[in-house]
């Protein structure tokens, strides 16, 4: 193999035929691609029928890391899962933090590709070369750690690492996410439910084999250089961890509200970073290799919290949060917090806690419940409908209650687990006007009226509305490093982040394909390297010559074969839009009047679909395709 | 003219409370006088307004400041630090 830091092998495994093999792809799959969301595309396009059915046999589950994957470089501790969206119908691929991606790519593997159905539960068990099939009746229905634990004494081996569907991924619920290492989540576009289908429980697995630079020296640079500078360069990430800019976001009328209805969550602070540190937070989790130790942890036994002025719980007595499964992220405080009008720090880390011991995606979860909470207030749910569940604005009880019952398909929770945007088509008479979604993905907790370019990247996301595949224009309204790492390819200063022109459109084009790169690579986006710096890790690792524009194009090449995989699925530019919600203004607050019109949205995607090299109507055109060296790649079977 | 600057969260360690610039004809000037580390990304309200690096700055504005962190987000990293 001439390609550093891979192994020149993928695993197949088929669970209706019980079929193993192995895929020796050739060189030119590792240099364009990398890995990760890229090598999952060309799979997809490759081996799935067009119009499969998500849930059926056919669909693919795919993990993959990336080249970075197993060489101990810092921010490599990921990997990635993709198939078709369940959810959304169009790609899925999502990517986790922890040890699950370092552990598999030691076991020999560039990648597992599962297909078929097992007739029954089953846990695949990867220890280096050997590849079994086991059983899993007596895991299924139980919870991650439960499970977790199960299959590390039945192994007997400590040190092997399980990804799994909970189970709300056994019950087909749509925004189910893949877990790994207890609390992390390849989150997003209901994958868990790929895996429930599937009847695959679990992937354990155990690796010994050292992946190996091809440059050990210039890639032991880098992490050195990361060493000496994290504690100042992504001091945030320790400090406060994503809560830490909550507060602030509120009060630029950037914490979405009652399902994005309100420019101001009062309650910002009860729900903050200033709440949470100072009162059910423990301590501190990691990821392999990762010095800056950003995840959360948090554990309540119903104490009173003195020092914690602004806290608040309707739930004392009756929850305790359990540290195994980590703590909230921004996302997760603000869709069970004020997307649901939730006050309440010790509830919203109990439905954080849930999504992971039951395998939820907390955005879509936590706006789901919004969502219904938003049709209950205006009349459009009514008890008869939904069985007696009538949530409230603001009550920890009922969120908590839409999230119990979501992942059990319990009562309403049947309809409730399908999404909003299906909830909305099951009631009619309107409701659709009040949802917050895109390709039927739930918006995450970034406000596109504050940052108009995030908005367009919603809009043209491949798996739906992201904002990890997009770009924070608030990080390009002053000088930094944002601006600083786009200048060394493409100069441009300090832009407003509510506008959109055709400067803005450039950048989110860089800078998206840089998102994008990271995910095929696999990196943590956490992490302050700089493109150089990347390039010069896939160097490093592969042994050939990357430079800045190099790993863009890889990027660019992953949202290229999203695109034709969405494309044949029958997506077209009418479905890159944005909900009206987020496009008009609000009518107070600090960005009262500001607005993102149809002909801003219009003509800034139409911008990127001309950088992308795409007709009007956003289809790929063979020029680009030839340029990136795809037509060639997708030709090769 | 006289710019009064309020500062957030970890920007207070760099921007005294009652920080007031004379002469800041906008933002990005007003900004670049309070000489912050180099690599800040920011968030700016001018009297409670989403406002950018252009926007003017009269007698008597508020221009108040705050560190851009968030979930997910692709940020410049030292922002929260400061
Ligand atoms: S910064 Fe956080 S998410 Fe990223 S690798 Fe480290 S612990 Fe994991």
């Amino acid at each position: 193999m001439s390609v550093g830091a891979t192994w020149g092998k993928i695993l197949h495994v088929d669970l209706t035929t019980s079929k193993i093999w192995t895929e020796n792809p050739p060189d030119e799959i590792y240099l364009k691609l990398v890995g990760g969301r890229a090598l999952e595309a060309y799979l997809l396009l490759r081996d799935l029928p067009v119009g499969a059915d998500p849930l059926g046999p056919e669909n693919l589950l795919i993990f993959a890391p990336g080249v970075f994957q197993g060489t101990n470089l810092p921010g490599a501790g990921r990997h990635s899962v993709g198939g078709k969206s369940p959810l959304t119908g169009a790609i899925g691929s999502a990517e986790a933090g922890g040890w699950w991606g370092h552990e598999f790519k030691r076991s020999g593997w560039d990648a597992l590709v599962v297909h078929g159905q097992a007739k029954s539960p089953v846990y695949l068990w990867i220890h280096n070369d050997k590849v079994e099939i086991r059983p899993a009746d007596h895991l299924w229905g139980h919870d991650v750690a439960e499970v977790e634990d199960a299959i590390r004494s039945e192994l007997k081996d400590e040190k092997l690492r399980v990804s799994q569907c909970g189970i709300a991924g056994e019950n087909l619920v749509l925004v189910a996410n893949v877990i790994n290492d207890y609390s992390r989540a390849a989150g997003r576009n209901g994958l868990g439910a790929v895996m429930g289908s599937k009847k695959l429980k679990a992937v354990a697995v155990r690796g010994t084999k050292n992946v190996l630079p091809t440059d050990r020296k210039s890639a032991t640079a880098l992490a050195k250089w990361l060493g000496d500078n994290y504690k100042t360069l992504a001091a945030w990430a320790h400090d406060k961890g994503t809560p830490g800019g909550l507060v602030g976001l509120n009060e630029n009328s950037a914490l979405p509200t009652r399902n994005f209805q309100d420019p101001d969550f009062p309650d910002a602070m009860s729900i903050g970073w200033e709440t949470l540190h100072t009162s059910v937070l423990i301590g501190r989790d990691t990821c392999q290799a990762c010095p800056i130790e950003c995840k959360q942890v948090v554990s309540y036994d119903g104490q009173d919290y003195p020092d914690s002025p602004a806290f608040k719980t309707q739930v004392k007595g009756e929850v305790t949060l359990n540290k195994v499964y980590g703590g909230p992220e921004y996302e997760t405080l603000g869709a069970f917090g004020s997307s649901c009008g939730v006050n309440d720090i010790v509830a919203v880390s109990k439905a954080n806690e849930w999504t992971a011991q039951w395998g939820l995606d907390p955005i879509s979860t936590g706006m789901t419940i919004a969502f219904v909470m938003e049709c209950v207030d205006r009349g459009l749910l009514t008890a008869e409908m939904t069985g007696g569940y009538l949530p409230k604005w603001g009550s920890s009880k009922d969120m908590l209650e839409g999230v119990d019952m979501l992942a059990h398909r319990r009562g309403f929770g049947d309809i409730m687990a399908l999404g909003s945007k299906r909830i909305a088509a099951w009631i009619g008479n309107g409701a659709e006007q009040y949802l917050v979604e895109v390709k039927g993905q739930e918006l995450p907790m970034h406000e596109p009226r504050l940052k108009a370019a995030l908005g367009v990247g919603y809009a043209v996301a491949p798996v739906g509305a992201d904002h990890m595949m997009n770009i924070h224009d608030t990080g390009y309204s002053s000088p930094g490093r944002g601006l600083d790492r786009v200048n060394t390819v493409y100069k441009v200063g300090p832009m407003p982040s509510t506008k959109l022109s055709d400067e803005k459109m450039n950048l989110f084009y860089h800078e998206v394909n840089w998102q994008h790169f990271q995910d095929c690579a696999i990196c943590c986006m956490f992490y302050p390297y700089d493109y150089k710096q990347l390039a010069g890790a896939l160097s490093a690792m592969t042994g050939h010559e990357y430079d800045a524009q190099d790993i863009l194009d890889v990027g660019e090449r992953a949202q290229q074969l999203c695109r034709l995989f969405n494309n044949r699925e029958g997506f077209t530019e009418k479905d890159d839009r944005l909900p009206k919600r987020v496009m008009q203004a609000f009518k107070s607050g600090p960005l009262e009047g500001v607005e993102i019109t149809e002909k801003a949205l219009h003509d800034a995607r139409q911008t990127w679909y001309g950088l992308m090299g795409w007709t009007p109507e956003g289809v790929p055109t063979k020029e680009r395709l030839d340029q990136l060296g795809l037509t060639e790649l997708l030709e090769t079977k | 003219m006289s710019v009064l600057i309020e500062a957030t969260g970890s920007l207070r360690q760099y921007i005294p409370e009652n920080t007031r610039l004379e002469a800041a004809p906008t933002v990005g000037q007003a900004i670049a006088q309070l000489q912050l580390p180099p690599d800040v990304a920011l968030m700016m309200l001018v009297n409670r307004k989403a406002a950018d690096w252009t926007t003017e700055l009269h007698d008597g504005d508020v221009l108040r400041l705050m560190p851009t962190i968030g979930g997910g987000a692709r940020h410049a990293g030292r922002a929260a630090n400061l």
